[in-house]
């Protein structure tokens, strides 16, 4: 070979390189096997059959809806129990289950772990962890009793089973089944002596266990004491023998005027105290007295009563000495001497009590409303 | 050994023919049944020997005899330190059985197995071998030495039924409180990352066994002597206190102001409410409490807890002296001042020996008092 040195190339040579080049490239190109161009515009629906396509899919096909073939024999291909033995079958399902809890699709989940335990594999494993899976589901949507259920059904198939222990004890506690919490938290402790999960599960439960059995036991011992009082009050009415409608019981004895409902009769000291209804039925008026002690002279409590006319009292005719008192009973009207005791008075045996009130009518001395009402017996 | 003892022991051995071995076996069971009858068979070595081997028996009255026989044994000292002591590869002569185990790896191995039919009475012997201070150190080491741990054994303990034979394993109980005489067992019972003390205390209203109960209140009144673990144990991490004092405590109502104060568990007591009838195990509950006041601010926890009013009821109460006494004492440091007691930890006060001696005398005065 000559020893030349090389000519540098001038820019009309490498202009007419470059187009050669090029030119060489079309050929090529323009001879490749031409592929047959559709070139009709794509379908219409395309983008819906692109959803239904099981590799493109965005979601699970609703039940009833029409199934890309594709899919259903990708299906088939999951679960025929020909294709399949038990246990792949289940540890199929397993894994659908666990990618819903996944998702936090914890309904479909525990369908899914059902549906690999009705396969019923025989692989001990495998079921104790689809029990497993399953109670975490059910803790999740607070179903506590199904999820201890499905813990204990996994603590028969594996007994050292600490996470399914460890999930019945915080179930139990969220339930307030302290006893049981207390059970499976020492199962735990046997499996491990410092488990600190469990002592604390163990300590919470105890602590609310002894708060829970000191309520109950303050309640018996509230409702004792209630239910001592009201004997006693029953006991109090009967040696007086009072008359009263209906019979004598702690329901009867409740009074119906909204007044003096949170008042009904009661025992201070060996004192009974009336609720009372001063009845003016002149004017349709009405005063309670909520507490009249029955050893208060009737005279007296008018006194207070009337100390200040009131308002409807136009004429200025009730005031304590110039009133006479009446109560109803049997049909029968009976005149009151104002001197006695509330507790005389009632003792006749003219004197009904109704619905634990004791009602009184007063009129001014003398006037047309007490005659016109007298008149009517 | 006499030529009359050398054929006894040779009709008691696995191998031997059943009516003989049986026969045998009710005439040792008779001796230990008099004081004679047990000194006479506590010094064969042999014998004990073949008790022990015969604990293995598949015959169930056998084992069950010899377990009897070695209950009675090891009731006293002497019969207790025999079996301690036993040489058993001295005396181990037939070639053709393994040799037993000591004792105490023996028993605890039936106590152990769920399915022995000898479980309780064993539980009953390790209990009786353990009881003397200076042999329960011997018998730790055994079941130290042993494939079984002490939760193994607290676990058959505190599990309900373990046993299916209708073993209770109650005898348990004496064997803790026993054990716990050694700080070693102490510490374990008290080790904090663990849940064994927090379950034993839940024995104290056991009702149904008076054995397990007073086991339990003797293991916690000795632990209560590890005065480091004291407000540990006062804590929530255990809460010891009410335990001890829900046996002391009657049916009683309180008023409100000192009924809030209580511990929840002593709230509100039902009428048919009864306290611990077994007084040496008032005493020892109280005993217990006593040496949880010895630091201050302890002190002054239990005070707060008003547990004062439950021992002022149970002093009106009482009528055991030694329970009285312990009572007394027990009051009168919830009831003084700290300004009186004037001092922080009352263990450390160094207490003169002529008023220590002057103590003991008026406290065996009052024991001994005829009049209240």
């Amino acid at each position: 070979m000559e020893n030349q040195p090389k000519k540098a190339m001038t820019e009309e040579e490498r202009a007419a390189l470059a187009t050669k080049l090029d030119k060489e490239l079309d050929e090529f190109i323009a001879n490749l096997p031409k592929r047959e161009r559709n070139n009709e515009p794509p379908d219409e629906n395309w983008l819906e059959e692109f959803d239904k396509h099981p590799f493109f899919m965005k979601k699970l096909p609703e039940p009833g809806e029409e199934m890309h073939p594709l899919y259903e024999g990708l299906q088939q291909l999951k679960y025929d129990p020909n294709e399949n033995t038990p246990d792949e079958l289940a540890i199929s399902y397993k894994d659908d289950g666990n990618f819903n809890f996944k998702h936090k699709n914890y309904r479909m989940a525990i369908i899914s772990y059902s549906e690999g335990l009705k396969v019923k594999c025989g692989n001990l494993e495998v079921e104790a962890t689809l029990y497993n899976n399953r109670s975490a589901c059910h803790f999740f949507l607070k179903n506590y009793r199904s999820c201890i259920r499905d813990c204990e059904w996994a603590l028969k198939i594996k007994p050292e089973y600490r996470k399914a222990a460890a999930r019945a004890a915080t179930a139990c506690l969220e339930s307030r089944r302290y006893e049981d919490a207390v059970q499976f938290a020492e199962k735990l402790l046997e499996m491990k002596r410092d488990d600190e999960e469990a002592l604390d599960v163990r300590s919470k439960a105890l602590a609310f266990q002894k708060e829970a059995e000191r309520d109950a036991r303050k309640q018996k011992a509230v409702e004792k004491k209630r239910r001592k009082k009201e004997s006693e009050l029953l006991a109090e009415i009967s040696k007086r023998n009072l008359i009263h409608e209906g019979g004598l019981t702690i329901d009867k004895l409740k009074p119906k005027f909204q007044e003096l409902m949170e008042f009904p009769v009661d025992l201070v000291d060996g004192a009974l105290f009336w609720p009372t209804v001063f009845v003016y039925p002149e004017y349709q008026f009405m005063d309670f007295v909520q507490e009249f002690n029955e050893n208060t002279i009737l005279m007296e409590q008018m006194k207070n009563v009337f100390e200040v006319n009131p308002e409807w009292d136009v004429a200025k005719q009730y005031s304590a000495q110039n009133l006479n008192v009446y109560y109803e009973s049997k049909n029968k009207v009976f005149k009151v001497d104002t001197n006695k005791s509330l507790g005389e008075i009632i003792q006749s045996k003219d004197f009904v009590i109704r619905c634990g009130t004791l009602s009184f009518m007063f009129f001014p001395r003398g006037s047309k409303a007490e005659t016109d009402f007298l008149d009517k017996y | 050994m006499s030529e009359a003892c050398k054929e006894l022991v040779k009709y008691l051995q696995l191998g031997s023919r059943l009516d003989l071995k049986d026969y045998a076996l009710s005439q040792v069971l008779g001796l230990t049944g008099s004081e004679e009858g047990l000194d006479f068979v506590i010094d064969i070595p042999e014998l004990l020997l073949s008790l022990l081997t015969l604990l293995s028996d598949t015959n169930l009255t056998v084992s069950k005899e010899s377990c009897l026989a070695l209950v009675n044994i090891s009731a006293g000292t002497k019969g207790a330190a025999a079996l301690i002591n036993l040489d058993i590869a001295k005396y181990h002569t037939n070639k053709l059985v393994h040799a037993p185990n000591d004792i105490t790896k023996t028993v605890l191995n039936f106590i152990l197995n769920k399915d022995s039919h000898i479980a309780d009475p064993c539980c009953m012997i390790l209990s009786n071998i353990s009881r003397n201070s200076q042999l329960v150190e011997k018998v730790i080491c055994s079941i130290e030495e042993s494939e079984f741990t002490f939760d193994v054994i607290i676990n058959a303990f505190t599990k309900n039924k373990y046993n299916s034979k209708g073993a209770n394993l109650h005898y348990l109980g004496p064997v803790l409180s026993n054990l716990s005489q050694s700080p070693t067992v102490r510490k374990y019972i008290l080790d904090k990352d663990k849940c064994v003390i927090q379950r034993l205390i839940a024995f104290t209203e056991y009702k149904e066994s008076v054995v397990r109960r007073g086991g339990i209140v003797g293991t916690l009144k000795n632990c209560c002597f590890e005065a480091d673990y004291h407000s540990w144990l006062l804590s929530d991490g255990v809460d010891i206190l009410p335990k001890l004092l829900l046996p002391l405590a009657g049916n009683t109502e309180y008023d409100d102001e000192d009924n809030d104060k209580l511990p929840a568990e002593l709230q509100y007591l039902p009428e048919d409410k009864e306290r611990e009838e077994d007084p040496d195990i008032r005493c020892m509950l109280m005993e217990a409490i006593i040496q949880l006041c010895a630091a201050k601010a302890n002190r002054e926890y239990v005070r707060d807890k008003n547990a004062y009013i439950i021992l002022r009821e149970l002093h009106k109460w009482e009528k055991d002296r030694k329970a009285l006494l312990a009572c007394e004492n027990l009051v009168d440091i919830l009831i003084r001042t700290e300004d009186e007691i004037s001092a922080d930890n009352l263990k450390e006060i160094d207490v003169p020996e002529d008023l220590t001696e002057k103590f003991h005398k008026m406290d065996s005065e009052f024991l001994t008092e005829e009049n209240s």
